[in-house]
């Protein structure tokens, strides 16, 4: 009976064996790369994922070149391009199936102004070049516009509805489908937007980012409108000052290093102002 | 007699152990996901404050959008969108009046008088020449400043922080009629002023598509 028994067990670990051999840790894709097994990083998902086949490919496409955060979308219908292309401000290329160029983002000076690719049959992608901050997109004068409170647009999104309208594109459709992306980050898949603003003369708030997080970049928007003659607005990260603005109204943007964008450890924000109101707002890339 | 229980017992454990494991673990082959959909509330970063508002949204990519960015032809792109307005009143009064029948794309014309240096004259060949073509671009006598920064992309940005130009070209020239581009003088390397235009043909996979010079750096 023990000999019986003994041969099940045997025939279990051949089995078992057999499994292991051409079970799940070879797994082969459909583009024949294996797979490793899971990563921490993969929050526990077993899957370790490869560039996609496009991605694979050595040819960049211009967007990969050039390209910042962007906002896309597909139309979904065809895009009449002589009509399109009087909504360039500057115009760089323009062939049977596509126009390329910058489109003015209304209120703000030509250093705001996005690019824009249409594509005639249906794609829209606006987007910032890739040395800009993804802090461009906080728009600070539609927020001013409307009284403040949560955030309910970003300059890309401005332009892009700007020019679907225009277009008379379907805009509900378009606020659906249209997507965010980082060209140069491919593998950032959020992005958090905090935002403070005072008009008590000081403000702060506190931010960890933790070291588990995969981060791309920390970048910040600032802004002032404090008025005229000897007003300012400051914003220091850890004591250390991030921008500083003078009279009127402005937006200042910039990367955050270093030490502000280290992981694992609080960082301090702190909002000073005379006159008028400030606010700054941080931008989160990370996966 | 328990040795037998005892083993069967066993076997079935490591039986169901196995089942279960091959159920529950992950399949392979759909390994690109495409992350979409509406905001989600985010709770990784930490952000302790009254007055705070946070908003998020995830990132993604059609992957459609890519093999039609690849069919994009090379093209100069301008890191900063065109002065064409404020450099268009200062232009020679003759290609002033060309540029408006003609509307150039981008007008850069005696850009350099910022800078102090005396810019060369159009060359009444070019008038002729942008009369006819409806150029994307027209550089007239402007070039004066920039012309060493052929660096092309990786170099530009650096430059350009270093030496501040009004204009920089990045191998830009190449989209020009043919223009004579002046070296800069040594002394406006180190001229301190923000770029009013900068100009960039990294992306030009093909001089040869734009008719450059000859003495210009291949990609």
């Amino acid at each position: 009976m023990v000999r019986k028994v003994s041969r099940t067990v045997v025939l279990l670990a051949i089995g078992l064996a057999t499994m292991l051999l051409y079970g799940p840790w070879n797994t082969k894709t459909r583009e024949g790369a294996s797979l490793s097994t899971s990563s921490p990083a993969n929050g526990g998902n077993a899957l370790g994922l490869v560039p996609p086949a496009f991605a694979q490919e050595v040819e960049r496409s211009f967007l990969e070149e050039e390209a910042g955060i962007s906002l896309y979308v597909n139309a979904g219908e065809e895009i009449d391009l002589s009509q399109a292309k009087a909504l360039y401000k500057v115009l760089e290329d323009e062939t049977e199936s596509y126009l390329i160029g910058t489109v003015e983002l209304s209120g703000y000076g030509e250093e705001w102004w996005p690019h824009v690719w249409i594509q005639k049959d249906g794609w829209i992608v606006v987007y910032y070049l890739k040395e800009e901050p993804t802090s461009r997109l906080m728009d600070w004068f539609a927020y001013e516009r409307a009284g403040g409170g949560e955030i309910n647009t970003t300059t890309l999104r401005e332009v892009l509805l700007s020019v679907a309208s225009n277009l008379k594109l379907d805009l509900t459709m378009i606020q659906r489908d249209m997507r965010y992306y980082h060209w140069q980050y491919p593998e950032a898949k959020k992005l958090l937007v905090v935002l403070d603003t005072t008009d008590a003369g000081s403000d702060t708030f506190k931010y960890t980012i933790p070291g588990s997080l995969k981060l791309y970049e920390v970048s910040g928007s600032h802004f002032g409108n404090v008025g005229c003659c000897v007003q300012w607005s400051q914003t220091t990260i850890d004591d250390e000052v991030f921008k500083k603005g003078g009279n009127e109204k402005y937006v200042l943007v910039g990367f955050l290093t270093g030490q502000a964008a280290a992981q694992g450890v609080q960082h301090e924000v702190v909002l000073k102002h005379k006159g008028g109101w400030m606010g700054i707002a941080l931008f989160f890339l990370y996966s | 007699m328990r040795l037998k229980y005892l083993l069967i017992l066993g076997a079935g454990i490591l039986l169901a152990g196995i089942l279960l494991f091959f159920f529950l673990w992950p399949k392979g082959g759909d390994n690109v996901q495409l992350l979409t959909g509406p905001v989600q509330p985010l709770g990784e970063i930490g952000i302790e404050g009254e007055s705070t508002i946070e908003w998020s949204v995830d990132l993604s990519l059609e992957q459609r959008l890519s093999p039609l960015a690849r069919r994009v032809r090379p093209r100069i792109m301008l890191t900063w969108s065109a002065a064409t307005a404020s450099t268009f009143s200062v232009g020679l009064h003759e290609l002033t009046t060309i540029a408006k029948e003609v509307r150039p794309r981008i007008l850069v014309a005696w850009a350099t008088f910022s800078t102090s240096v005396s810019p060369q004259v159009a060359e009444s060949e070019l008038i002729g020449e942008t009369t006819g073509v409806d150029p994307r671009i027209l550089f007239d006598a402007a070039a004066t400043t920039a012309a060493p920064h052929l660096g092309g992309w990786t170099s530009l940005g650096a430059e350009a922080s270093v030496v501040s130009p009004r204009i920089l070209f990045g191998s830009a020239a190449l989209s020009t009629l043919d223009l004579a581009f002046q070296t800069a003088p040594a002394e406006l390397e180190t001229f301190f002023s923000a770029p009013r235009v900068l100009l960039d043909a990294s992306g030009l996979g093909s001089p040869v598509e734009l008719e450059g010079p000859p003495e210009l750096p291949e990609k």
